[in-house]
């Protein structure tokens, strides 16, 4: 084993370990300066909002009720480039609110939607939920990197395909230089003693992240700016 | 008006929501109040059982009223046209509910696992926005009761430029 780390014949090893540190070490303070828990980068985006792209996700039910409130907020939601709304297959639930959504509000900006299959269902146990997780990270890995409009921004609020998407536009992050998707997360209304599973996986990969209880942010350390929904 | 408007949900028949609801006892005391009409949404797979409760009222030459139907994509124009509201304690309900500012009785399912639920039922109860009661016939009588003299705290309206401004700096 020694040998590995000599240089005592000529030195023909030290070039392969050295590049090895460098190339760890350029890596590690990538990921801090990408990865927003480690908090180094605090740039404002300098992309004109007509020129920013939305994607958000619609999970199920109460998920996308608070979503689609939430978005209807946005005075300024027509002037944006795209959005892109992601649902889960089958959740015809979340398809009709949303198509309600759009036409209530008579949305003007360009749109899109994208279909993905669940990551876990409802109180599903954690092996099989991890397992299907897994299955939708390779979904989402093969699916994504072709879509139309990538996301500047990802919006996210819960539900277990959440966490899929969070990983993967964090690792486009990583390995993009060109580009970064910011990822925004607000916990549901319904989290008021402690964050989702969801949640505490997105917390340290999310750029801004909301709860909607006062309580809950001081004890998570997390920004609270009032009921959203 | 003068409606009482109950709703279990989409996913999962909430039995005891429907049979307490649909409950002789309950259905006198509302027409003792002065309500005149009972609706009830009972979900994707609740129809057996709300017919079961509803075949044991008798309601033939009443001027009381009770209709059902499974779900509606448009619950908020339903909750528009009723006075209270009785709910299983899901999020998007209770949300339909308190912002169309009605009165609003939540009903916890203590047969769900993880009990999510209580968590916002209990939260809003501290605060003054609705009564909550757990899954039972008594209880639900008792809160109808407390209902009558129930101020009721609004739920703080959303600040409607947060969303916007985050979206703007990220």
């Amino acid at each position: 084993m020694w040998k590995l780390y000599s240089t005592a014949e000529g030195g023909d090893r030290w070039p392969f370990w050295s590049l090895l540190m460098v190339g760890y070490t350029a890596s590690m303070m990538r990921l801090c300066f990408v990865i927003p828990c480690f908090n180094l980068n605090r740039s404002i985006s300098r992309k004109t909002w007509n020129d920013k792209t939305l994607m958000v996700f619609l999970g199920s039910g109460g998920h996308t009720g608070e979503m689609l409130r939430m978005l209807s907020t946005v005075k300024s939601l027509d002037s944006l480039k795209h959005i892109t709304f992601v649902t889960s297959t089958g959740d015809e639930g979340s398809q009709k609110m949303l198509t309600k959504f759009i036409e209530e509000r008579s949305l003007r900006a360009s749109y899109s939607f994208v279909d993905l299959p669940r990551a876990r269902r409802v109180g599903e146990p954690l092996v099989s939920s991890f397992l299907s997780t897994v299955k939708s990270i390779m979904f989402v890995f093969n699916v994504f990197p072709n879509i139309e409009y990538p996301p500047d921004i990802l919006m996210l609020n819960g539900p277990g395909t959440t966490v899929p998407l969070a990983i993967f536009y964090t690792f486009l992050n990583v390995v993009q230089f060109s580009h970064t998707t910011k990822i925004f997360y607000i916990e549901s209304l319904a989290r008021v003693n402690s964050l989702s599973t969801s949640g505490m996986i997105c917390r340290p990969l999310a750029h801004r992240f909301l709860v909607q209880w006062p309580k809950l942010a001081v004890k998570t350390s997390t920004e609270y700016k009032g009921i959203l929904v | 008006m003068s409606t009482v408007f109950v709703t279990t949900g989409a996913t999962i028949v909430f039995e005891e929501l429907i049979r307490s609801t649909l409950d002789e006892k309950f259905i006198n005391t509302l027409k003792s109040l002065g309500y005149i009409k009972l609706v009830v949404q009972y979900g994707v797979s609740g129809a057996e059982l709300f017919e079961q409760c509803l075949s044991k009222l008798s309601l033939d030459n009443d001027s009381f009223s009770v209709e059902g139907f499974p779900f509606s994509d448009d619950i908020s124009s339903i909750i528009s046209q009723c006075d209270v509201v009785v709910s299983h304690a899901g999020t998007g309900s209770i949300l339909d509910t308190l912002r169309l500012k009605k009165k609003l009785i939540v009903m916890v399912n203590d047969k769900l696992m993880d009990n999510h639920q209580l968590e916002i039922a209990q939260e809003l109860e501290n605060n003054g926005c609705l009564l909550k009661t757990c899954a039972s016939l008594q209880g639900l009588l008792s809160c109808f009761d407390k209902l009558q003299s129930f101020n009721q705290h609004p739920l703080p309206e959303p600040d409607p430029n947060i969303i916007e401004d985050i979206l703007h700096e990220l």
